[in-house]
């Protein structure tokens, strides 16, 4: 298990939980798809912020809050 | 007479919805790709035979749980109930994920009609919808639209018209599994309450779980603390029996719901589309941000150069090119506007009419006029452009491309867009500071963002440096002096409000990224249009207004009309204020006259130019300040002091309005002008240290 400011670009993870705090900003996250068991795929991940495809929406998430994502790697398919 | 109904028109942003809202009513709407910018309130009225269909258009929301103003405005007023039923919208392109908001508004009324926006796109992206089953799973009308051909319109009013008429307010509901034990026994405690909202007691109990702090305050209103304690107590039990929080079970299991809509009523016969060639060149790290510079340094030389032919005619003198640039200059914009407004005035001197009018037209009336509307194509291309960012998507792309950059200053890459429509304008940039989804974000923008420096302020730097600086380099590097201390004074300011507001913690961005496409040069019409409309209603009465006064102060003083400027009370006003100035070697008339304009200029900095050109007795304001036989330095400085001092009357009442507090509001316009002079002060000085 690793965070999703270190998942690798171009790869397919698995939220595991979100390590957020803040009601507000916790929810967003929630509401707009990533939550525990949604798959995210890594469009790019360099020092800026962290650019994800989750339910064919590209989202563009903060570092510092990347960084509170916790993901595993998702199977090859893409559970 | 007809009857009348109310309809709130909801959807994520991104959905589709301002495009849809011009359709439905045939009413310039304002269009954007970014997320968050229609905040405001829009109202559109459609008639049909029998019924008037009054539309609100709400913000671009995800939830109505969220924290934003956008989201808060969307919620209050839907569980105001002020309405007669919901157009939600759901893009038929992203169901999976569009469909959620559909389901969370269903849950509140089934008084609704869903919208597929996009229609004429989605089969060409393999995405199909099965929209009969649809309607039998949501129970209730689902129409393919789309705005751009016009698609489904005349079914989408009819079916909202059968909704208006016949529509049963019962909601949908949806399976909360773990959670539905609480709920069962909060709903039946909430039924006895009055909150005064129109959501049914299932929802208000399912908020409580959620944590919900707006719904938790309502509920607290009514002085239903037992309740509360109650919902603390499930909401820990929850936790201990299945591990996860009550927010994130509830909406785990709404996108499961969403999901087995999507399962049963979407199918996509192409693998989701890639994410694009262009949209990932954008993104990626060293390419993405100079390609987004590029594309912002190009469009706002393009804007400048068509406005006041600025960069190329700087270019071209300094290529020992004078004559060129100087056809140039006198082919822009404001070069062909104001010879048309000076040969109007040399008119009206030669006509025949009595000389006290013939004072009043051409000192006042046409000087004001042009001086108006010598700002309205700068203006229009600047939002055109901003537009184009907006639509195009590009937008979205530099603010994850630039994040890094502004972060160094405090603020997160959403802040790109206010501040570079602050360089147009500093009004509709504090309003734009909206966009940020963050308080602190939004704060730190509203008070900082008075010292970019606008087209005003860059015109008056402009007319200052040109008439004391004969090298267009020199002109040059005396502007970039004067934006360089306008953006180290915002820079500062902006760190020390994340100081005060966001703990210092940088903040953090969360937003969609919608796929690039060519944007509609009808819209960008619209939009330009509806701003500059909006510059020349607000903005050009008070230039105008400004200019008359002026005109008036001048021509007049306490014995009635005067001959001479200096028994004008204008004269009197800039020799109170004029001490300020002597630190810079300025007294006398020259400083009364000076700070007379920096007086005239708080209620439109581009007066001051105008108020300088009326004392002085000039037409052309280059002119009248060269008769101020000021020295480098001086002007050098002045144009330091001019760019910064303070926010036009305008911006402060906007600031005032989105910050809500009049002392705040007057701090930072203290703040601005006391680091104004004191800038000004160490230009000066340090210039003539250095012997300029």
């Amino acid at each position: 298990m690793f965070t999703l400011a270190e998942a690798p670009e171009g790869s397919r993870v698995v939220v595991v939980g979100l390590a957020v705090g803040g009601w507000g900003i916790r929810r967003r996250l929630l509401e707009m798809g990533i939550s525990p068991g949604s798959v995210l795929e890594v469009v790019s991940n360099f020092r800026g912020p962290v650019v994800v495809r989750v339910r064919g929406v590209v989202m563009a998430i903060g570092r510092g809050m990347a960084a509170k994502i916790l993901v595993r790697p998702a199977g090859g398919s893409g559970g | 007479m007809a009857k009348r109904y109310r309809v709130a028109v909801v959807g994520n942003p991104n959905v589709g919805k301002s495009t849809l809202f011009t359709a439905l009513t045939r009413e310039i709407a304002h269009i954007a790709n970014w997320p968050g910018t229609t905040v405001e309130r829009k109202e559109a009225i459609l008639r049909l035979d029998g019924v008037e269909i009054v539309f609100i258009d709400l913000p671009g929301i995800y939830t109505l749980a969220g924290t934003s103003i956008e989201e808060q405005v969307a919620r209050e007023y839907i569980l105001r109930g002020d309405w007669d039923a919901i157009l939600v919208l759901v893009d038929s392109l992203a169901p999976e994920r569009t469909l959620y908001l559909a389901v969370h508004i269903l849950e509140v009324t089934g008084r609704v009609v869903v919208a597929l926006t996009k229609w004429d796109a989605a089969h060409g992206k393999g995405v199909h919808i099965h929209v009969d089953r649809l309607e039998r799973l949501l129970g209730v009308p689902v129409v393919p639209v789309s705005a751009v051909t016009g698609y489904g319109i005349r079914e989408l009013t009819g079916a909202l018209v059968r909704v208006l008429r016949y529509g049963r307010d019962r909601p949908l509901r949806v399976n909360y599994g773990q959670l539905e034990p609480a709920l069962a026994e909060l709903e039946r405690e909430v039924e006895e309450l009055d909150l005064g909202v129109r959501a049914p007691a299932r929802w208000i109990a399912l908020k409580l779980l959620e944590g919900d702090g707006y719904i938790r305050r309502l509920v607290a209103g009514c002085g239903a603390s037992e309740l509360l304690k109650k919902v603390d107590e499930l909401r820990t039990a929850i936790v201990k029996a299945t591990g996860r929080d009550p927010e994130e079970l509830a909406v785990t299991y709404r996108f499961n719901f969403v999901d087995s809509l999507s399962r049963e009523a979407v199918v996509r016969t192409l693998v989701k589309a890639e994410v694009g060639r262009l949209e990932r060149l954008l993104l990626s790290p060293l390419a993405g941000p100079t390609i987004s510079l590029m594309i912002l340094l190009g469009l706002y030389m393009a804007a400048f150069t068509i406005n006041t032919g600025f960069p190329l005619n700087v270019v071209l003198s300094a290529a020992g090119m004078e004559e060129a640039a100087e056809l140039i200059e006198a082919h822009t914009l404001s070069g062909l506007l104001s010879s048309v407004f000076d040969a109007l005035a040399q008119l009206v001197v030669a006509s025949s009419l009595p000389p006290m009018l013939k004072d009043v037209l051409a000192n006042g009336v046409i000087p004001g006029v042009g001086a108006v509307l010598s700002f309205y194509p700068l203006i229009f291309t600047t939002v055109f452009i901003l537009s184009f960012l907006e639509d195009s998507g590009v937008g979205p792309y530099m603010a994850v491309s630039l994040h890094r950059a502004l972060q160094v200053i405090g603020l997160s890459g959403r802040a790109i867009y206010p501040l570079l429509i602050g360089l147009g304008c500093n009004v509709p940039a504090v309003m734009a500071s909206r966009t940020s989804p963050e308080e602190s974000e939004r704060r730190q923008l509203i008070f900082s963002i008075p010292f970019v420096p606008c087209q005003a302020a860059l015109v008056v730097a402009i007319a200052l440096t040109s008439a004391y600086f004969s090298s267009p380099l020199m002109r040059g590097a005396a502007l970039a002096l004067a934006y360089a201390i306008a953006f180290m004074l915002l820079s500062t300011s902006s760190l020390v409000l994340r100081r005060i507001y966001g703990a210092g913690r940088p903040p953090e961005l969360l937003f969609e990224l919608p796929p690039l496409h060519k944007p509609s040069l009808k819209v960008l019409w619209w939009i330009s249009w509806d701003y500059s409309k909006h510059f020349l209603k607000k903005a050009g009465i008070i230039i105008f207004g400004l200019s008359l006064a002026i005109w008036a102060l001048t021509s007049y003083g306490p014995s009635g009309p005067v001959a001479d400027v200096q028994e004008s009370f204008a004269y009197m006003l800039g020799r109170a204020l004029s001490p300020a100035l002597a630190p810079m070697g300025l007294w006398g008339e020259r400083a009364a006259v000076l700070a007379f304009a920096l007086l005239t200029g708080l209620v439109a900095k581009e007066a001051v130019l105008s108020s300088i050109a009326m004392v002085m007795g000039s037409a052309d304001p280059i002119r009248a300040l060269r008769a101020l036989s000021l020295n480098g330095c001086q002007a050098l400085a002045l144009a330091v002091i001019y760019t910064i001092y303070l926010p036009c009357i305008a911006t402060m009442a906007e600031v005032y309005r989105e910050s809500g507090s009049v002392r705040n509001t007057l701090m930072v316009s203290a703040w601005m002008l006391t680091s104004a002079f004191l800038a000004g002060y160490a230009v000066y000085w340090a210039s003539t240290a250095l012997g300029l």
